[in-house]
């Protein structure tokens, strides 16, 4: 059970998020402009890391609110929280270890 | 029916509160003047810190960045709207018949909290004024210790009443 | 009756209250205090189970949730609970156990023959023997034979509890690391807890002596509990064992609350279930002794030369009057002295060790007890109790010793599951024989024994340490040297010699493993089964690795520790429930006219919603009512709880913008006042929700979406204009269960809506199909939609939810002269049938797209929306793709619900599509279904073949639209 500071809310349990996968992904347009291959990699082709994931977390049972958590797929040590305007802070080796 | 389902025991007890008028309000980009408007027109400011209830004539509960919960009887939907002058879009719904609410009070209030919510409760961190959304047995819950009272409020849908008041009328059977 | 091994005096029992209690069907007393296994030792009992496999007598041999041997049946019918160790079970009067696996029972067991085919029943015996395709055949044996305790059939009558914890620090065992850390936390004012297994807090403090501040150990554990106990930021929780350790500090811990005491008070739990957030954890749990490994160490009356010490002291039990001690260590010496003098004979101290450090041999020789140095135990005798032992001498001479108990000690395992589970590494400590922490990866430290420290003042400096106190650390002023060891992982004998006692696993059995290559410690672990069951290895893992080390030839730390998993002790299951069963299994929602519904008859079944699916008279089949209500609504009206009909208030001046993205065609160009359908896909095309929408305003639309979509599509445009759409002015809110919908259908749908008196025009030209009024019906605020799910005249009320009930008895008492009907979800689903409308969820899957559905002239042009480019892709346009359509089945048999079309025959036999709704019409008098068919909108007219469960049917394609294609009733 994982512990989730949601920036509005503060730190909570796992079970209150949905994970939306990983986060900037630029989604490709206008559709007519699109090749195949360009949308089935929009569609299908996420990164799958061991170690930092830059990822969409929305505090569903909170707040209601979309935002990123750099986190270690590892480890599950969240190094950063921010929000989806923003963009992804550089990680260093120092962090938050929750 | 209202008011009327309870359930007690030696040290905490459960009561359902009737909900009353209830309005759901967003605000995108507000200036300070449509806040400041808002505020006197419901003889209460609107909280800009997260996890906070504001106390005036009526209730305000923070529920998000641009959203909060009035609680009690004021101007009309479309007024407040209207007041939001600044504002790229403005939206006051009611929803009190939406919403059932609990009151738990009692020296044991809060273990009986800790049986449904991850939330640290202990009156230290989750001091009163403050206020919570989480999952509370299962649904969504509104948590918060409103000034004086002994213990806590929590805001449901009114959908998943008729469970709450099971669950609670089981919860409490340990208090003796 | 007398209980033979029970001291004079002596250890934390109320001798003043004595108990009765039955085991195997005889009659036992024992004190309040005890636990079973206290109690059996207490009365001479030796023989206490079967072994999984071969059935072997078994005896005591630890004193906590390391015992392996003595597993336990308690309570009757739906309170039977298995596989309890007695060294955990608090004896209460009238108490009634049986041991598990064994028939008839413990003394006489059938299964024992197996111990006769031992040898064809060596490791993976299952694996090789019971093998494809018989193996139905062979489980039902198996299971018999193989099994530990019987679990109830009934519903379990216990109450079990859940709850949530905080504390800045978690100190996990109460011993001296463990409350010389909880003291100094909790001094500084943090917020602590401090969970202990046993019923009494002290650990080892209260049995294995000591002298702490100048204080007895056990007193000084007295005055540190009574300090915490008055503190208010401490809470202590005895009877609690910590059961799993998770990421970010989050543990599990397990509270047996009454436990098993039938005379606890009946609105406590049995158990409670603890999900802890700590701050900090301190690790304090102690270490487990290690059997040695050698032939005969199974025979009852072979226990851990710490429980000798520990029954002694706790429970004043004296397992046996004339004991040989075993060990590869000093600690066990103390055993042989305090069983000394508490009265019994030491035959001798048998030390595998050919150097012993002259002041520990002196320990015992003084008092006149035999030391046989580089000495080992070879064999045991006796039926069902000890009778007497092999030791083969340094010079290589065996001799015969007599006795009733032999205590051995291996040497300490610290118990490290906890730290293991926390994802920190474990380093094998050649000093000590055993694994200890070594790099922690949460915020945890351990101490005392469980960090592999070996002295009181260690485990006293380790704990004060960790809790991060003020002040000086308690000191121990007197204390037992740390204890030297020497490794002794099996001793070389012929016979065989238990490694893991609760699964039968033997020396020669990892030996086996070695030589068919199971050598990795997880293949060795699910080759034999090592390790697994009640006791999870506790006694038995280092053991069999090192064992496994020593055949490999790799070292042990190379060869490593198998995983060590939730939960360290067994947990009932009731626990992980809680309160969450039965009706509070899950939150079911509930209609503000629930109860109008129930007293019309109503059968109420679960739609995430309790809704109901039809309204049955006296002596009408449900599927009567289903008819009944159908027909009325066709002929006169009916009316129906709509009310989990998602609602979303959508506002601002991008709203338009925001909605023709979401939904599938255009929403832009409605006019205010105007309803229009539509489609909301993801972004592969596929079809997720469907509903009405209609413009309230220029810049305010209300978004219909399904009862079953609510929640998720209020969530979806929330997701959109949070993480795409940042620029759009719009905001959302769900308003789904603050209005209530009563839907009225049919002819006289509007007679009836203006009897009950409407503030707003009702004829077809004022307020035609697919329009919206605002306004007051029967006196009561609404919104009220002319849209249709039956293809009869509809409207859909909306009414504040407080004032439903109100506007329903009005339209009752009303309808009357219409013939009002209440319609349930069946006649609902069956006139949307007739019609062809389509139902999310039912006509369509997780691959349906609106190609598939007809949309094809529908969809948007111009501009993106959500989905789009995958419909553009060639397969999604297909000629041969499934394309919706009607069925009409040959008979008055509705077709079977997800009966195939079947095309070609022998190998080129395929689907050729599927029913996905289907009822019997009463308006057709036959079977009407829709189906997804392949190539369909081009087969109109064609009899196809249908199978389902072997049979066969036959029907023919039509369009989906079956009744009043032209949608004249709709629109009147």
């Amino acid at each position: 059970m994982l512990q989730i500071s949601c920036p509005w809310c503060g730190p909570r349990d796992e079970i209150e998020f949905r994970c939306g996968g990983q986060s900037h992904v630029i989604r490709p347009g206008p559709p007519e402009e699109v090749d195949d291959a360009t949308w089935g990699r929009y569609l299908s082709e996420k990164i799958n890391p061991r170690g930092d994931h830059l990822e969409r977390w929305l505090h569903a049972a909170g707040c209601r609110r979309w935002f990123n958590v750099a986190r270690d797929t590892a480890t599950h040590r969240i190094r950063a929280v921010y929000h989806m305007v923003e963009a992804a802070p550089a990680i260093g080796d120092e962090g938050s270890a929750r | 029916m209202a008011d009327t389902w309870q359930a007690a025991a030696a040290t905490v007890a459960v009561r359902e509160c009737a909900p009353g008028p209830i309005a759901t309000l967003r605000l995108r980009r507000p200036s300070a003047d449509d806040l400041a408007r808002i505020a006197a027109l419901i003889g209460t400011a609107l909280p800009t810190v997260p996890n906070r209830i504001a106390d005036g004539a009526v209730r305000v509960v923070w529920i998000g960045p641009d959203e909060w919960l009035i609680i009690g009887d004021t101007a009309p939907n479309a007024t407040i709207e209207a007041a939001a002058t600044d504002a790229a879009a403005a939206l006051c719904v009611s929803v009190g018949d939406g919403r059932c609410i609990f009151e738990a009070t009692g020296p044991d209030a809060a273990e009986l909290l800790a049986k449904a919510t991850s939330i640290d409760l202990h009156p230290a961190v989750f001091t009163e004024a403050m206020s919570a959304m989480t999952l509370f047995a299962q649904v969504n819950a509104i948590v918060d210790r409103p000034p004086g009272l002994d213990g806590f409020r929590l805001i449901f849908d009114v959908s998943v009443r008729d469970y709450l008041c099971r669950w609670f009328g089981d919860a409490v059977v340990e208090f003796g | 009756m007398s209980q033979p091994f029970r001291l004079a005096a002596g250890g934390l029992i109320d001798r003043g209250r004595p108990l009765s209690f039955r085991f195997e069907g005889r009659d036992y007393r024992g004190y309040a205090g005890d636990t079973l296994a206290s109690a059996l030792l207490a009365n001479g009992v030796r023989l206490v189970g079967r072994s999984f496999k071969y059935h072997r007598p078994r005896g005591i041999l630890g004193f906590g949730p390391e015992e392996s041997n003595a597993l336990m049946q308690l309570g009757t019918g739906a309170r039977a609970a298995p596989n309890l160790r007695a060294t955990e079970i608090r004896l209460h009067d009238g108490l009634e156990a049986k041991a598990v696996n064994c028939w008839p029972n413990v003394r006489f067991d059938v299964g024992g023959v197996n111990n006769l085919l031992s040898r064809f029943l060596a490791a993976g015996f299952y694996y090789k023997t019971f093998m494809w395709p018989h193996w139905h055949v062979y489980e039902g044996v198996i299971r018999r034979a193989a099994g530990l305790g019987k679990a109830p059939k009934a519903a379990d009558p216990d109450r079990y509890e859940n709850r949530f914890a905080h504390c800045d620090v978690l100190v996990v065992g109460s011993g001296p690391a463990g409350l010389a850390a909880a003291r100094a936390a909790a001094g500084t004012g943090q917020r602590v807890i401090l969970a202990e297994q046993d019923h009494v807090l002290g650990g080892r403090l209260r049995w294995d002596g000591g002298e702490i501040d100048g204080l007895a150990a056990d007193r000084w554990a007295d005055e540190a509990i009574a300090a915490l106990g008055a503190m208010p930021n401490v809470r202590i929780l005895p009877n609690t064992a910590v059961t799993g350790y998770f990421d970010h500090d989050a543990l599990a811990m397990i509270e047996a609350v009454s436990g098993d005491d039938p005379a606890a008070p009946a609105q406590l739990p049995r158990y409670r279930q603890w999900q802890v957030r700590a701050g900090r954890v301190v690790l304090a749990a102690g270490a487990i002794e290690r059997p040695l490994v050698f032939p005969g160490n199974d025979r009852p009356g072979v226990m851990l030369a710490s429980a000798v010490r520990h029954y002694l002291a706790r429970y004043g039990v004296r397992a046996g009057n004339r004991a040989v001690i075993f060990t590869n260590n000093d600690e066990a010496y103390r055993t042989a002295i305090a069983f000394h003098a508490a009265g019994g004979t030491v035959a001798a101290v048998v030390d595998t060790r050919a150097d012993v450090d002259p002041a520990v041999a002196a320990s015992v020789e003084t008092l006149g007890i035999r030391l046989l140095r580089g000495a080992s135990v070879v064999a045991t005798r006796g039926a069902k109790a000890l009778r007497d032992v092999a030791v083969r001498r340094a010079d290589g001479g065996t001799l015969r010793l007599a006795c009733d108990l032999l205590a051995m000690s291996g040497g300490s395992n610290p118990n490290v599951g906890l730290f293991s589970q926390s994802g920190g590494r474990l380093a094998f400590d050649e000093q000590l024989t055993a694994f200890r922490p070594a790099q922690s990866v949460q915020n945890e430290r351990s101490v005392g024994a469980a960090a592999g420290l070996r002295t009181l003042d260690e485990a006293l400096a380790s704990g004060h340490a960790a809790g991060a106190g003020d002040g000086a650390a308690p000191r121990a002023t007197d204390a037992h040297p740390a204890a030297e060891i020497t490794a002794c992982w099996r001793i070389d004998a012929p016979g065989k010699a238990f490694v893991d006692m609760q699964n039968d696993v033997s020396a020669d059995d990892i030996g086996l493993a070695a030589r068919e290559s199971y050598r990795s410690v997880e293949h060795l672990k699910r080759y034999t089964t090592l390790g697994m069951a009640s006791d999870q290895g506790k006694t038995s893992n280092v053991n069999a690795l090192a064992i496994m080390a020593g055949l490999t030839g790799q070292g042990i730390a190379e060869t490593g520790t198998t995983r060590f998993r939730f939960p360290f002790v067994p947990v009932a299951l009731g626990a992980f429930a809680g309160r969450a069963h039965g009706e509070l299994l899950r939150p079911l929602r509930r209609l503000a006219l629930h109860d109008r519904h129930v007293a019309l008859g109503a059968i109420m079944e679960d739609y995430g919603w309790l809704r109901p699916s039809a309204y049955p008279r006296a002596g009408e089949t449900r599927f009567e009512a289903e008819q009944r209500e159908a027909r009325a609504v066709r002929d006169g009206v009916g009316i129906f709880d709509g009310s989990p009909l998602g609602k979303i208030e959508v506002r601002g001046p991008d709203a338009a913008r925001l909605l023709d993205f979401i939904y599938a065609s255009t929403m832009s160009t409605l006019k205010v006042g105007k309803v229009r359908y539509g489609l909301m896909l993801n972004e592969l095309g596929v079809v997720i929700d469907d509903g009405v929408c209609a413009r309230l305003g220029e810049d305010h639309f209300l978004v219909g979406a399904s009862s079953a979509g609510a929640d998720r599509i209020a969530a979806w445009l929330e997701e959109w204009l949070q993480c795409e759409f940042v620029d759009h002015d719009v905001l959302v809110a769900p308003v789904t269960t603050s209005w209530s919908v009563v839907t009225l259908t049919g002819p006289h749908a509007r007679d009836l809506l203006a009897e009950a008196g409407a503030s707003f025009p009702l004829g077809p030209e004022a307020f035609p199909h697919m329009s919206f009024q605002e306004g007051m019906v029967a006196g009561i605020e609404a919104r009220v939609m002319r849209v249709s799910y039956t293809g009869e005249t509809s409207y859909e009320i909306n009414v504040p939810t407080g004032r439903t009930a109100e506007l329903w008895d009005v339209l009752m008492r009303l309808g009357g002269r219409y013939g009002l009907t209440p319609i349930g979800i069946d006649a609902w689903n069956l006139l949307r049938l007739e019609k062809g409308y389509l139902h999310i969820g039912a006509d369509t899957d997780g691959t349906t797209t609106p190609l598939n559905i007809g949309w094809d002239h529908v969809l948007r042009r111009k501009g993106d929306f959500v989905g789009k480019r995958s419909l553009m892709l060639a397969l999604h346009r297909d000629p041969a793709r499934l394309q919706f359509v009607g069925l009409r089945a040959e008979g008055t048999e509705p077709l079977p619900i997800g009966a195939h079309l079947v095309r070609g025959k022998g190998a080129d036999r395929a689907s050729d599509g599927f029913v996905t709704s289907s009822a019997y019409s009463p308006v057709f008098g036959r079977g009407v279904a829709l189906a997804l068919v392949h190539g369909g909108t081009g087969r109109i007219g064609e009899t196809v073949a249908l199978e389902h469960d072997g049979r066969r049917l036959t029907a023919t394609i039509a369009q989906p639209t079956l009744y009043d294609p032209e949608g004249a009733r709709l629109n009147g």
